[in-house]
């Protein structure tokens, strides 16, 4: 199998999520070690969840349509994005911009309050349905700024942050667009609390990733966005460069709709291709951003996989801060991985304590130094899909 | 713009015409219309409308029992377009091989499936709902079964864009094939009906979700509700025997400034939703030729793939031109543009 090389300059990035209402918040947070949990009740038990902060939401969060909650999270992240870019006014209209942004609860149709007039025959009014047309992620952030270039909204569970960003560097690269806004939003929705506690991977606990006494996930918001931008784009108005992209690879596990493939197949093969599209080898990765759920399958699988793969490479998931943001969290740990190779270390794998023996993979148990030149984010979603990212810092 | 060079190797098509090209060509002979009525929820005006709706059945060609047990009616419908394209390329069905890519659009996802969740939410008071009802929810969940029939390890995605579903989650196939991380990809749409879109569709538009689709009729909303999957087997040489002709050019633009050139055919996706029917009238005027086909497959989000694979089976059998733009407008001011030219040999 061949790849095209060549990596795609990042001019910026943007996240909010519990862990920070920007980038340098969430800098603050991860190596401060802070956890900022909040409790919802479901059925009489408390669950944690990692919710943004009250001074953290953008603004009519809240007071608009629930629908539009992830399309404001994206908007509010694509902004700090663009505005650490240097891209705004003048330079972004000037620009073709691509939009490509993963979610899951943004996709869904499932507004519960209309559901529930719609079954009891009281003939809803048909709002909240106008309201999901309008509420798809990448065109509101399109609406919002501007943007006239390709506009995609991935659906693919866990892993859709990360895909759309493989995707829309694949755009810059083939001059489909000068610029991509990219990444994952989305939100906390009662429905989606409830799938997740009908599978029973929720942990009543805050989570453990990694531990041998994990009990499964806990839901988290945000969105995490990274501003690609061709080289010749960034040439032409002296923009500056933040990082690289690399490499991405995807694959499926064609296993089962829900729980991973155990011996990590489709994981290795997307690591395969993102290591071959980066023209890398294994040993050459710093440090891995883990998907690190915190379920006891999740785990198992990176657990097994990156002992085999990537022997003494240190890593460390970052769920414990942000919790489990769905179709999002590729595209905040996209941010956070950023973030480490700009910091030159990695946060501690917060509520990782006692090793599991099912595998040899032991999370750092603190904050740690690192060579940061490659670093790699993975996500393991939903339906077996798989995706790989890998960066490259600049040089310090 | 890109300009990909992608070879149709497969057409499968599953819709209310029926399920395949015979089906489909019978339609395009007859003139094709709803095949179904669907009946209002039954709390309201006691009233139908018709629908094109698909029998996914036969499905069990291509899945075993076990499989299919396990399948909503939305990935059903994927399996069917998905396997039906392979077997028209000539390949086998499961594919089982990793360099071959699956890319899904769909408008409304599994939708049927979402409220069923909502159901088992409700009915107990969110004490115990369903894990599998859920599991088959997600909007991937039709692309995360398809690769599962196929067994089918290389990439795969589902793209959520409405209207403009197709035009982008084509964009991403191109840029696989392009890239070289896969030898094919299979693309296609996928869209199913449900209970709560019968009702949107009664409450925006009352009688006139009855139709029948007048795409060229500019002031009217004609729309009638469709589902279905069309999927396109893509390489980028000619690797089947079946190849159908070229994708040359994939365009995401503004409906309001892009034109075609006034000697091309436009296959438009117009569908009868008034509110982009002013687009279409547009592009209308300065068309040397226009056809659009939706009467054949009803109005869903995913429809530009129908067109597509419509455009390249009328040209195969000389109904209709060699080299087409097939057109969707949303409600945005977006505009789709795919290119093709069909026949064996495109120069």
């Amino acid at each position: 199998m061949t790849h095209a090389t060549g990596a795609v300059p990042i001019t910026g990035l943007g996240c909010l999520c519990a862990a920070g209402g920007g980038v340098r918040e969430l800098t603050e947070t991860l190596f401060a070690g802070q956890r900022r949990v909040a409790w919802r009740y479901v059925n009489g038990s408390r669950y944690p969840v990692f919710q943004l902060d009250c001074g953290s939401v953008p603004s009519g969060y809240h007071e608009g349509p629930e629908c539009e909650r992830c399309g404001r999270l994206a908007v509010a992240a694509t902004r700090e994005a663009l505005a650490e870019a240097g891209l705004a006014g003048q330079r972004l209209r000037e620009r073709k911009v691509g939009v490509c942004i993963g979610t899951t609860v943004g996709s869904a149709m499932n507004n519960e309050a209309f559901y529930r007039r719609f079954r009891q025959g009281r003939e809803p009014s048909v709002e909240p349905i106008r309201q999901y047309l309008r509420a798809n992620p990448a065109s509101m952030v399109a609406r919002a700024l501007g943007l006239t270039g390709p506009c995609q909204t991935i659906a693919n569970a866990c892993s859709s942050g990360s895909v759309a960003i493989g995707h829309a560097a694949a755009w810059v690269k083939a001059g489909v667009c000068d610029v991509a806004v990219a990444g994952g939003a989305d939100m906390l929705c009662n429905v989606i609390q409830a799938g997740f506690l009908s599978l029973l991977i929720t942990d009543p606990e805050t989570c453990r990733p990694f531990d041998r006494h994990r009990r499964g996930l806990n839901l988290g918001e945000g969105a995490g966005i990274v501003v690609l931008e061709s080289e010749p784009s960034v040439r032409r108005r002296g923009g500056s460069i933040q990082a690289w992209l690399c490499g991405y690879g995807n694959a499926s596990d064609a296993y089962h709709i829900s729980a991973p493939e155990p011996t990590g197949r489709g994981l290795r093969r997307a690591i395969r291709q993102a290591l071959a599209q980066a023209n890398l080898r294994a040993e050459d990765i710093d440090f891995i951003n883990a998907h690190g759920t915190g379920t006891p399958e999740n785990d198992r699988v990176e657990g097994q996989v990156f002992p085999d793969v990537f022997p003494r490479v240190p890593f460390s998931s970052t769920k414990g801060f942000t919790g489990h943001t769905l179709g999002a969290a590729g595209g905040i740990e996209a941010v956070i991985t950023l973030v480490c190779l700009r910091q030159r270390r990695i946060p501690a794998n917060v509520g990782f304590q006692e090793p599991d023996p099912e595998f040899s993979a032991r999370p750092v148990g603190e904050n740690t130094a690192i060579r940061a030149k490659y670093g790699l984010s993975d996500s393991v979603a939903f339906g077996g899909n798989n995706a790989v990212l890998i960066f490259r810092g600049m040089e310090q | 713009m890109t300009e990909p060079g992608l070879t149709i190797a497969g057409i499968g098509l599953v819709g209310g015409f029926g399920l395949g090209k015979q089906a489909l060509l019978d339609a395009l002979s007859k003139g094709g219309g709803p095949n179904a009525t669907v009946s209002l929820a039954p709390w309201s005006v006691p009233r139908q409308l018709p629908a094109y709706q698909v029998d996914v059945s036969p499905v069990g060609r291509f899945a075993s029992a076990g499989a299919r047990r396990r399948m909503n009616r939305f990935a059903q419908m994927a399996v069917l377009g998905a396997s039906l394209a392979l077997e028209d390329a000539g390949w086998e069905v499961p594919l089982r091989r990793d360099d071959v890519g699956l890319v899904v659009a769909s408008g409304y996802g599994a939708s049927k499936s979402t409220f069923d969740f909502l159901d088992s939410m409700i009915d107990d008071e969110g004490r115990c709902p369903s894990p599998t009802l859920f599991s088959n929810s997600v909007h991937s969940s039709a692309a995360s079964h398809l690769s599962i029939v196929l067994q089918s390890g290389g990439p795969c995605t589902t793209v959520n864009q409405f209207e403009m579903s197709p035009v982008s989650a084509l964009l991403t196939a191109c840029q696989w094939l392009r890239e070289g991380c896969v030898k094919a990809v299979l693309f296609g749409a996928v869209d199913e009906m449900c209970p709560v879109l019968s009702y949107c569709y009664d409450r925006f538009f009352g009688a006139a979700a009855c139709g029948p689709i007048e795409p060229f009729v500019w002031d009217k909303q004609t729309a009638v509700m469709g589902e279905g999957a069309a999927f396109l087997l893509l390489t980028r040489g000619a690797e089947s025997a079946s190849a159908y002709g070229q994708i040359d050019q994939i365009l995401w633009t503004q409906s309001r400034s892009w034109d075609a050139a006034p000697d091309e055919a436009l296959v438009l996706g117009a569908d009868g939703h008034r509110c982009c029917a002013e687009a279409y009238r547009r592009l209308s005027e300065k068309a040397h030729t226009r056809v659009a086909y939706t009467p054949l497959y009803g109005s869903l989000p995913g429809g530009q793939a129908f067109d597509v694979a419509i455009a390249a089976v009328a040209a195969e059998q000389g109904l209709g031109p060699e080299r087409v733009w097939s057109v969707k407008c949303d409600a945005e001011g977006n505009c789709g543009v795919i290119a093709c030219r069909f026949g064996r040999d495109p120069d």
